[in-house]
């Protein structure tokens, strides 16, 4: 979808939709503009985004010269900036830098004048105010990277329908979550059963303190990433959608819960990795994120994976980095015959499958984004991955899965009471990729993540 | 000396005597490698290391500030899972620049 943002230097930007509801609220406006009853004058107040100090001004018949049109702005205040001559419509500012709702006032007290209203900005419905949301080709490709515009999982589109929910928990298994980062606390998970600090595991669920998840590889409740592996998965999945802040995740809104199992140097045992599969599961999230794998097949996640797919918990799988295929070399836990498993592969911003993904017309189900990903990570040098940004641009599979994970957060935001199963939401999406040359028999669906489709589908 | 470190020795000399790899079974764990190679281009996630008997691994931990093009000598484990997805991995206990 193309963008069609109209926006002024030190204004902010709203959905159409927003503006259009905000307008009509108002009561206040014919045709879109202020109907001039000087004696009625009601308390200007507007509430949708529009230039600061500007009004449209437009005259039943314009006062006379062009100097007498000057000197009855002059007397509000207010100069012409712009004058679109055939429709006697005038774009004006004011000189004391009065409001536009002063100026509104002002022009509303004049019989000559038939309107007067604020200079709206417009945008395309669904795109975000994240300030670096235009690097984040993967959601929204118009070539901004050199590649092929619409390459990409329509993320616009999709949050026309849906943006999200916090009703839907998402685990990062992975090095843990940056909780505190800008981006990603309001969306972060915060276990309602347990109080924090208190020594004493209120919800009984074998874990003291566990209010913001698990930290499996040192057994305590802090699962900070003292890495940023799993904080970059977490971003994609579900940075804070529209907060004037970083990027946006897939979903805008969604619950993070952050599962530590990866070391601060990015290892990790099968027995850990097995231990926050469940612990995710029986705390409720339905869908899990898993950027991570080690080839041999491992019965204890086997069996973890299937007690998730009890609880209903979808299992998303990144393919793995070696350009191989998984279904002459097993890369497990893609390659885990559980029917929960979602496993996916990456491409880039021309839909080609990236050169180190692997691939399997068996194994791995469906493509996402995943070279030169911009998401989430930790502030500060602690860290691998840490920036002072607190942002940085990662490839791997391990960007691509939490794309799909994201995707299946929509959703399930838009099917909050419903009895869907993880199969369901994985049948889901891989029925609605838009099929693509590079993966065509390569994958079982041969095509790349559609969020939009995947939430417009009945 | 017990019969798993014997054997950790008579897999060293096997290979020593036959010069087929420069691994070395370093504290007789399944995993424990001492290799000598160079840090490759390559790597997706993580770095790539390509030992001198051609075989090839991707690094977690510390790696000093060494770059791809460095030779090393360095010790470490073969990790059961990690987010390198690329191959074997290994978890670097010390890794030093050889000339």
């Amino acid at each position: 979808m193309e963008a069609i943002k109209k926006q002024s230097s030190g204004c902010s930007v709203i959905n159409l939709r927003m503006l259009v509801v905000m307008v009509a609220g108002l009561g206040l406006f014919s045709a879109g503009a202020y109907a001039v009853e000087p004696s009625s004058l009601p308390a200007f107040k507007i509430h949708a985004v529009h230039v600061s100090g500007e009004v449209l001004v437009k005259f039943r018949s314009l006062p006379g010269q062009a100097s007498d049109v000057a000197a009855v702005h002059a007397a509000i205040g207010a100069q012409t900036i712009e004058e679109l001559s055939v429709a006697n419509v005038h774009r004006v500012r004011g000189t004391r830098q009065q409001s536009a709702e002063a100026l509104m006032q002002a022009y509303a007290k004049r019989a000559d004048v038939e309107y007067a209203e604020p200079n709206y900005i417009y945008t395309t419905q669904g795109v975000p105010n994240d300030p670096r949301f235009a690097e984040l080709w993967g959601l929204h490709n118009i070539g901004q990277t050199g590649g092929t515009a619409d390459a990409d999982v329509d993320g616009p589109e999709a949050w026309e329908k849906t943006t999200g929910s916090t009703v839907v928990t998402v685990a990062i298994i992975d090095t843990g979550v940056a909780y505190n980062h800008a981006d990603l606390a309001a969306n972060m998970w915060v276990n309602p059963g347990e109080v924090a600090g208190n020594g004493v595991d209120e919800d009984g669920n074998g874990f003291v303190d566990d209010v913001r998840g698990w930290d499996f590889a040192n057994n305590d409740n802090n699962p900070m990433d003292d890495h940023g592996h799993g904080t970059h998965t977490a971003g994609t999945v579900g940075a804070v959608g529209d907060n004037a802040t970083g990027v946006t995740g897939v979903a805008w809104q969604v619950k993070i819960m952050s599962l530590k199992f990866l070391s601060a140097s990015g290892s990790g045992t099968s027995l850990d990795a097995a231990r926050a599969i469940l612990y995710a599961s029986a705390m409720g999230a339905k869908i899990s994120n898993n950027s991570w794998g080690g080839g041999a097949y491992s019965q204890t996640i086997e069996n973890a994976i299937a007690t998730a797919n009890g609880h209903g918990m979808l299992f998303v799988a990144a393919a793995g980095n070696s350009g191989a295929d998984n279904d002459t070399i097993t890369s497990y836990p893609c390659n885990s015959p559980q029917p929960n498993v979602l496993c996916v592969a990456a491409t880039d911003h021309n839909d080609n499958k990236a050169s180190f993904s692997n691939y399997g017309a068996v194994n791995v189900d469906l493509g996402a984004p995943g070279v030169s990903i911009l998401s989430t990570v930790p502030t500060g040098k602690r860290c691998r991955l840490c920036a002072s940004s607190g942002y940085r641009f990662l490839s791997g599979t391990s960007m691509a899965a939490p794309h799909v994970a994201g995707a299946a957060t929509l959703v399930l935001a838009q099917l909050p009471n419903s009895n869907f199963t993880p199969v369901d939401i994985k049948n889901r999406l891989m029925q609605t990729v838009d099929t693509v040359t590079s993966l065509a028999g390569r994958t079982v669906t041969g095509g790349r993540l559609n969020v939009d489709r995947a939430v417009t589908t009945p | 000396m017990n019969r798993r470190a014997l054997g950790g020795c008579c897999v060293a000399l096997l290979v020593g005597v036959f010069g087929v790899a420069c691994a070395e079974d370093i504290d007789h764990k399944p995993g424990a490698l001492r290799l000598t190679g160079v840090l490759i281009e390559g790597g997706i996630e993580c770095p790539l290391f390509q030992a001198s008997d051609g075989s090839q691994y991707t690094l977690m931990g510390d790696l000093k500030g060494l770059k791809n093009g460095d030779k090393v000598q360095l010790s470490g484990e073969e990790v059961e899972v990690s987010f390198c997805m690329q191959g074997k991995t290994l978890s670097v206990k010390t890794i030093n620049k050889v000339k």
